[in-house]
C-alpha cells in the first residue's frame, strides 16, 4: 500500500540506553545514560540541593566532612579495589596535602587556585615514589612499604612542625575563589559536593577507559594481563599516581576546611577508617566508595548523639575516642567475616529481590 | 647513670673512663633493645612462617599482654614470676583462641583481606586496653633489682640480665622445637607445602593454631621483657611496630635473620638517638626498612622465592 520512500527516523524503534551502536558513543562521558542513572542521579542532586536549606549548621558540616571522606575513599578504593594494590600509606599522603597547603598557603601565602594544582603535583610524585616499589613488589610487600612511606613522612611533618615552633599545628585561613572566602558551611558545602561530583565522575569515567581496563586485568590475572600487552609496571605506577595526587588534593581541601595542618591528626588510624570505609562499602565499587564513606562518617556522630541522649557517663564519655575506634575495628572485622563484598553487595540483593518481586529467583533456580 | 668521678687524677684518664663507660652502657642498652626487638619479631616470623598471614596487630597484642602482667602480678598473691607464667599460660591461650575465632573464617579469602583483619584486630585491641587500663604507665618488676659492674665501668642490672637469659633460652627452644620435635617437623612441612603435606595426614590446622599460640606466647614474652627494661604504656606500641622493621631486614620468614636483624637495627637506632637525634632515630627503622624494600626485599635471610615478583 505504502510504496513510498520509507521514512528512516520513524521506522527506526526507541533506541536502548544501554545498546552502544558507535564507538564514539561508548566513549561518551556516562552520567545521566540509562534511566536508572537518569532516575537516581535526579534524585541525589535535588536531595543535595535541598539539604543545605533545610538542615542546621551542625548538619551542614557532617554533610562537608561526609564530602571529604568520600573523596578519600574514592581514591583509596581506585588503588586497592580496583587496581588491587595495597597501600597503607593513605593517612601520610592526606597529611602531605596539608602540609602542602601549610607550606603553600602560609609561607608563600598563595591563593587556593594554586595550590590545589600543587597538592595534585605533589601528590603524583608521591605516588611515583610509593609506586616505584610496586614494580619489584607485590601485595604483601607493597603494603609495607608503603607503610614504611606512612612513618617517613609523618617523621617529616613533626620535624616541620618542630623546627617551625607550630606546636599544636599550622593554621590556615579561609580561602578566596575569586573574590569570594569560603567562610561558612553552607559556601563550604557547595564547593564540596561540586568537587566530590568531579571527582566520582572521573574516576567512573576512568575506570571506564583503557587505564581503568588495564588496572581490572592486572588486578585479576596479571600474567594474562602482561601477555595481551599491557605494560604492567606502567599502570601500577599511573595507579599510585592518580589515587595519590587525587588524596592529596583531597587532603588539602580538608586542611583548608578545618583550618589546621598537623601531625596527630594523620596517624595511622586515619589510614585504618579508609580502610574500613572502602571494606564497608565494597571494593572496586564508586557506589560502595560512597557508602562506606558515609557510614563510617556518620557513625563517631550518631555514638555522640546517643551519648549525649542516654546521659552515659564515665569511662565510655572519658574514652569516647577508644570507644569510637573499637567500633570501627568491630565494624571492619564483622564485615570481612560475614559480608566481604561490602555494604554494596547487601544493596544489590536488595534491589534485585525487589526487581524479581513477587518471582523468588532463588527457589526458581533450586526447585527441578 | 650513677658516676663515681675519683678527684685527684688528670683530666684526660677521666675522659677517657667516662667514654668506655658511656660505650659499655651504649652496648648493654642496645643488646636490651635487641633483644627486645627479636622476641616481638619471633612471634610475627612464626605466624608468617606457618599460615603466611602477616599479623598487624601484634603490637597491641603486646601491649595488651604487658598490661595484663601488670594486672596479674598484682592480683596474684603469689611472687612476680608465678604470675608472669600464668600471664604466659593465658596468652597462650589467647593465640589459639584468636586463631579459631577469627583466622580460621577467613580461610580462602585473599590474603589481604586477613591482613586488614588483623590491623582491626590491633584496633579494637588497642581499645579494650584503653578502656580497661586508662593509659596509666607502668613497670613490670620482678620484685627485687639489683646491679652488677661489668668490664669498663658500666653495670647491668639483674633484670636486664634475666630478660637476655630468657630471649636466649626461649630462641634455643625454639629452634630445638622446630629442629627435633614432630610437631616442629611438621610445621617445616606445613611451611614448604601445605597441600602435600595436608595430603600427607597433618592436620594443618591444628598445626597453624599451635603457631598461633606459641606466636603469642613468644610476643607475650617480648611484652614482659619491654615492660621490665622500659616501660607499658600506650606508647608501647610504637617500639613494637619497629620490630616490624626487624622482621622485614631479616626476612619474614626466617627466624636466624630476625637475630641479626634485631641486633642491626637496635645499634643503628641507638646510634642515631646518642649522636644525631632521637626523632630521626624513631624512623630509622623505616627508613632502612624501605631501603631493604628496595633492594632485597626477602630481607638477609628469607627465602627469594617467596616474593611474588612482577
Amino acid at each position: 500500500m505504502f510504496r513510498g520512500k520509507p521514512n528512516k527516523g520513524s521506522i527506526r524503534a526507541p533506541k536502548s540506553p544501554y545498546l552502544k551502536t558507535s564507538y564514539s558513543e561508548d566513549l561518551s562521558m556516562r552520567a545521566f545514560d540509562t534511566p536508572f542513572r537518569k532516575k537516581w542521579m535526579m534524585i541525589g542532586i535535588f536531595i543535595l540541593t535541598i539539604f543545605p536549606f533545610v538542615a542546621n549548621d551542625y548538619l551542614i558540616h557532617i554533610a562537608n566532612m561526609i564530602a571529604i571522606a568520600s573523596m578519600g575513599a574514592l581514591a583509596l578504593n581506585l588503588l586497592c579495589g580496583n587496581a588491587g594494590l595495597l597501600s597503607l600509606g593513605h593517612a601520610a599522603f592526606l597529611g602531605s596535602g596539608a602540609f602542602t597547603t601549610a607550606i603553600m598557603a602560609v609561607k608563600f601565602g598563595m591563593p587556593i587556585w594554586v595550590v590545589l594544582p600543587t597538592a595534585a603535583f605533589v601528590g603524583a610524585i608521591l605516588g611515583l615514589v610509593a609506586g616505584l616499589p610496586a614494580l619489584r613488589l607485590e601485595s604483601l610487600y607493597l603494603g609495607i612499604s608503603t607503610l614504611a612511606l606512612h612513618y617517613i613522612l609523618l617523621f617529616a611533618f613533626a620535624e616541620y612542625q618542630y623546627l617551625g615552633n607550630y606546636s599544636y599545628g599550622i593554621s590556615i585561613k579561609e580561602p578566596q575563589i575569586g573574590g569570594f572566602i569560603l567562610s561558612n558551611n553552607i559556601s563550604w558545602y557547595f564547593f564540596l559536593y561540586l568537587m566530590l561530583l568531579a571527582v566520582a565522575l572521573f574516576i567512573t569515567n576512568l575506570l571506564r577507559s583503557r587505564p581503568g581496563r588495564a588496572w581490572i586485568a592486572i588486578r585479576n590475572r596479571k600474567i594474562a594481563a602482561e601477555v595481551i600487552g599491557i605494560n604492567v609496571g606502567y599502570y601500577k605506577v599511573l595507579a599510585f599516581v592518580v589515587s595519590t595526587s587525587i588524596t592529596v588534593m583531597v587532603g588539602s581541601l580538608y586542611a583548608y576546611y578545618t583550618n589546621v595542618a598537623s601531625d596527630a591528626e594523620y596517624s595511622f588510624l586515619l589510614t585504618a577508617r579508609y580502610l574500613a570505609m572502602i571494606i564497608v562499602g565494597g571494593l572496586g565499587s564508586i557506589l560502595g566508595s560512597l557508602m562506606g564513606a558515609f557510614l563510617i562518617t556518620l557513625l563517631p556522630y550518631v555514638l555522640m548523639y546517643f551519648v549525649d541522649f542516654f546521659k552515659v557517663s564515665g569511662v565510655v564519655k572519658e574514652y569516647f575516642f577508644a570507644v569510637q575506634s573499637g567500633l570501627f575495628g568491630i565494624i571492619i572485622i564483622l564485615f570481612l567475616l560475614v559480608e566481604p563484598l561490602g555494604m554494596v553487595e547487601i544493596w544489590r540483593r536488595i534491589r534485585d529481590y525487589f526487581l524479581l518481586w513477587p518471582y523468588d529467583y532463588k527457589s526458581l533456580a533450586t526447585k527441578k | 647513670m650513677v658516676k663515681t668521678i675519683k678527684m685527684g687524677r688528670n683530666s684526660f684518664h677521666l675522659v677517657v673512663e667516662d667514654q668506655m663507660r658511656s660505650t659499655m652502657q651504649f652496648l648493654i642498652s642496645a643488646i636490651v633493645l635487641s633483644s627486645v626487638y627479636a622476641l616481638l619479631a619471633a612471634g610475627f616470623v612464626i605466624i608468617r612462617k606457618s599460615s603466611r598471614v602477616l599479623n598487624f596487630g601484634y603490637a597491641s597484642i603486646a601491649m595488651l599482654l604487658g598490661y595484663l602482667t601488670v594486672t596479674m602480678i598484682n592480683l596474684v598473691p603469689a611472687p612476680p614470676f608465678v604470675s608472669i607464667a600464668l600471664t604466659l599460660i593465658l596468652s597462650f591461650i589467647f593465640g589459639l583462641a584468636l586463631y579459631g575465632l577469627l583466622i580460621r573464617p577467613m580461610v580462602g579469602q585473599p590474603f589481604f583481606s586477613t591482613m586488614i583483619l588483623t590491623v582491626a584486630l590491633g584496633i579494637v585491641l588497642d581499645a579494650i586496653t584503653t578502656l580497661i587500663w586508662r593509659g596509666n604507665m607502668e613497670t613490670i618488676s620482678f620484685g627485687w633489682q639489683s646491679y652488677f659492674p661489668l668490664l669498663g665501668g658500666g653495670r647491668i642490672s639483674s633484670t636486664e640480665m634475666i630478660s637476655l637469659s630468657t630471649t636466649i633460652v626461649l630462641f634455643m627452644f625454639i629452634f630445638g622445637f622446630y629442629r627435633f620435635t614432630k610437631i616442629g617437623q611438621q610445621m617445616r612441612a606445613t611451611t614448604e607445602n601445605t597441600l602435600l603435606a595436608a595430603q600427607r595426614g597433618i592436620n594443618i590446622y591444628l598445626l597453624t593454631a599451635l603457631a598461633w599460640g606459641i606466636s603469642i606466647f613468644v610476643t607475650g614474652t617480648g611484652a614482659v621483657v619491654l615492660g621490665s627494661n622500659y616501660s607499658v604504656s600506650l606508647t608501647m606500641g610504637v617500639l613494637a611496630t619497629k620490630a616490624f622493621a626487624v622482621t622485614v631486614l631479616g626476612g619474614l620468614d626466617s627466624l636466624n635473620g630476625t637475630i641479626l636483624a634485631a641486633m642491626i637495627i637496635a645499634f643503628v637506632e641507638m646510634a642515631t638517638n646518642y649522636y644525631v637525634s632521637p626523632k630521626l632515630a624513631d624512623a630509622m627503622p623505616f627508613i632502612i626498612m624501605l631501603i631493604v624494600l628496595l633492594a632485597r626485599p626477602w630481607g638477609l635471610f628469607g627465602t627469594k622465592e617467596e616474593i611474588p615478583r612482577v
